[in-house]
């Protein structure tokens, strides 16, 4: 017969599993208002897009698949940011899903923003003027020779077009002419592969990450290194709370859904830390109290 | 152990390593212009297509060999011998619809192939893609929430020093992500960027560090010969 700290020490993982379905299932069913508060590193990537001179050339990269629900949000927040801001767009993406995802969101994002030439206008912005998805970078060849020139890689866009009937690669013939890259990385082949063949060769040339929870402290060097203006990251969206930020700063709240589900996020961190501590108590009252081993 | 060149098996391999090894690496440092020839531009541009038709021939090999083992297995009414039948129907079906109907799909607007092919196959597609193969990527990465849990409940104990400050670190930056701490502590909030933005990218920079100067030897190492695993020339 078992003591009830040899119990807590060895808990059945059914009844945790119990558990994390049950304090996510209820701030999901029950929303309530949840308070945020902004990091600096979602802050900075705000700030990174929102800097931007009227007319400049924005790219996103997503390095991501349908199978990361922390990334999607974040890409959702960002393109309407790019969309609203007076930019010019090209979408790229490392993950052959990538541009997929783009569409997705591309086709039901609000386009309404202001006008690149005029910035003081209102416009709707249209494919290929204003925004290109360029589509799947497969290859590193890809990736080093459409920073030179697009229309030398590439015959047609993501949408079959040709790529040479496009304005907006007409005015911006490589990724040479962006100031900032937003990537949204899943994993590998990620922005580092941008670090070594793009931010080489233009160090004006700005980054920011869009980062699953679990990788975020690897981008941090890069963080520290950007800040100080060196090759790196200019900012960090982290997760989905990044997300919730990012559309908090926006200020259009319910954009990606990631407000909505901090309550379950932060529901979930606290019983990680609650089941931790238990499981030490077990163990030390074992160890300890109990005459343990 | 001396490597004879009519080993060609073993010396094509070393010598193709040496060859492409000193190239990249001079390319990377030293660039020869020849009138409006680049070394530095063709191994970048053109020699990488080379890399990428060899990466995807790889890819390729990897489905054969995928296909092999499931085939044995099933044959050989191994073990869940059932999920490898579901292997072997799915991945040739898979690659079919793809190839004529898929998103990336070799001749969407029937210029080859009768456009009702891809017409016919790419909702199929769609349907495989969207509602089956994107859902159980999600399904797998949601269920790793749950393990995350239960395993940290069952690893993390706090048994010596080490341990201890991990745990408690791990605790701390876990509060202070979890997006409610602003209405509990915001404190929680300050110690989690102090830890990821100092002891963490010192971590980390020691690692990237060390894992670059690594890398540099073993490929020193790997052009001059010393180390033969990678083309098997030591025999391995």
């Amino acid at each position: 017969m078992s003591t009830w700290y040899e119990r807590l020490e060895n808990i059945d993982p059914r009844w945790i599993y119990l558990l994390v379905y049950i304090v996510i299932a209820i701030p999901i069913i029950i929303p309530l208002p949840s308070p945020l508060a902004i990091t600096p590193y979602t802050r900075d990537a705000f700030e990174a897009v929102e800097k931007l001179p009227p007319g400049s050339l924005v790219v996103l990269s997503f390095d991501y698949s349908g199978a990361n629900p922390e990334l999607h949000p974040q890409a959702i927040a960002v393109l309407r940011h790019v969309v609203r801001r007076p930019l010019y767009i090209y979408i790229v993406g490392m993950w052959s899903d990538g541009p997929v995802m783009a569409d997705q969101i591309w086709k039901v994002i609000d386009k309404t923003g202001y006008d690149p030439e005029d910035p003081t206008k209102l416009i709707t912005k249209e494919y290929g003027k204003h925004i290109v998805n360029l589509g799947y970078l497969a290859t590193t060849a890809l990736i080093v020779g459409v920073y030179d020139t697009i229309t030398k890689m590439m015959t047609i866009d993501f949408y079959g077009n040709s790529i040479d009937s496009l304005p907006l690669v007409k005015k911006f013939d490589g990724i040479k002419y962006a100031s900032l890259v937003i990537s949204f990385a899943a994993g590998s082949p990620g922005p580092a592969t941008y670090l070594q063949y793009w931010a080489t060769q233009n160090p004006n040339m700005k980054f920011v990450v869009g980062s699953p929870g679990v990788s975020a402290p690897g981008f941090m060097p890069y963080y520290e290194a950007g800040k100080l203006g060196e090759i790196g990251y200019v900012g960090v969206i982290i997760s989905m709370r990044g997300a919730a930020e990012y559309e908090t700063l926006l200020g259009e709240i319910g954009l990606t859904g990631a407000v909505a589900a901090l309550n379950a996020q932060s529901a979930v961190h606290y019983l990680l830390v609650v089941v931790v501590i238990l499981g030490n108590l077990g163990y030390y009252l074992r160890k300890y109290g109990g005459g343990g081993r | 152990m001396a490597i004879s060149l009519a080993d060609y098996k073993r010396s094509i391999p070393l010598i193709l390593c040496f060859i492409f090894g000193i190239l990249y690496a001079f390319e990377w440092y030293v660039d020869i212009r020849v009138g409006d020839f680049s070394l530095s531009y063709y191994l970048e541009h053109d020699m990488l297509n080379y890399f990428n038709a060899m990466y995807s021939v790889a890819i390729g090999i990897g489905a054969i060999n995928i296909f092999r083992i499931h085939y044995r297995r099933f044959t050989r009414r191994r073990k869940y011998w059932e999920y490898s039948l579901l292997v072997l129907i799915l991945i040739p079906v898979m690659a079919v619809i793809s190839v004529f109907g898929g998103r990336w799909a070799i001749d969407p607007k029937g210029v080859v192939v009768p456009r009702w092919v891809y017409d016919s196959l790419a909702p199929t597609w769609n349907f495989l893609y969207w509602n089956i193969m994107s859902l159980i990527s999600q399904t797998m990465f949601s269920l790793l929430g749950f393990f995350i849990i239960s395993a940290g409940y069952r690893a993390f104990r706090a048994r010596n020093i080490d341990s201890i400050i991990l745990l408690i670190s791990g605790i701390l930056v876990v509060l202070g992500q979890a997006p409610i701490n602003a209405s509990v502590w915001p404190g929680f909030e300050t110690i989690k960027n102090w830890l990821m933005d100092v002891p963490n990218v010192a971590g980390r920079r020691g690692i990237l560090l060390g894992a670059a100067i690594g890398a540099l030897a073993y490929g020193v190492r790997v052009i001059f010969w010393y180390e033969r695993r990678p083309t098997l020339a030591g025999g391995e």
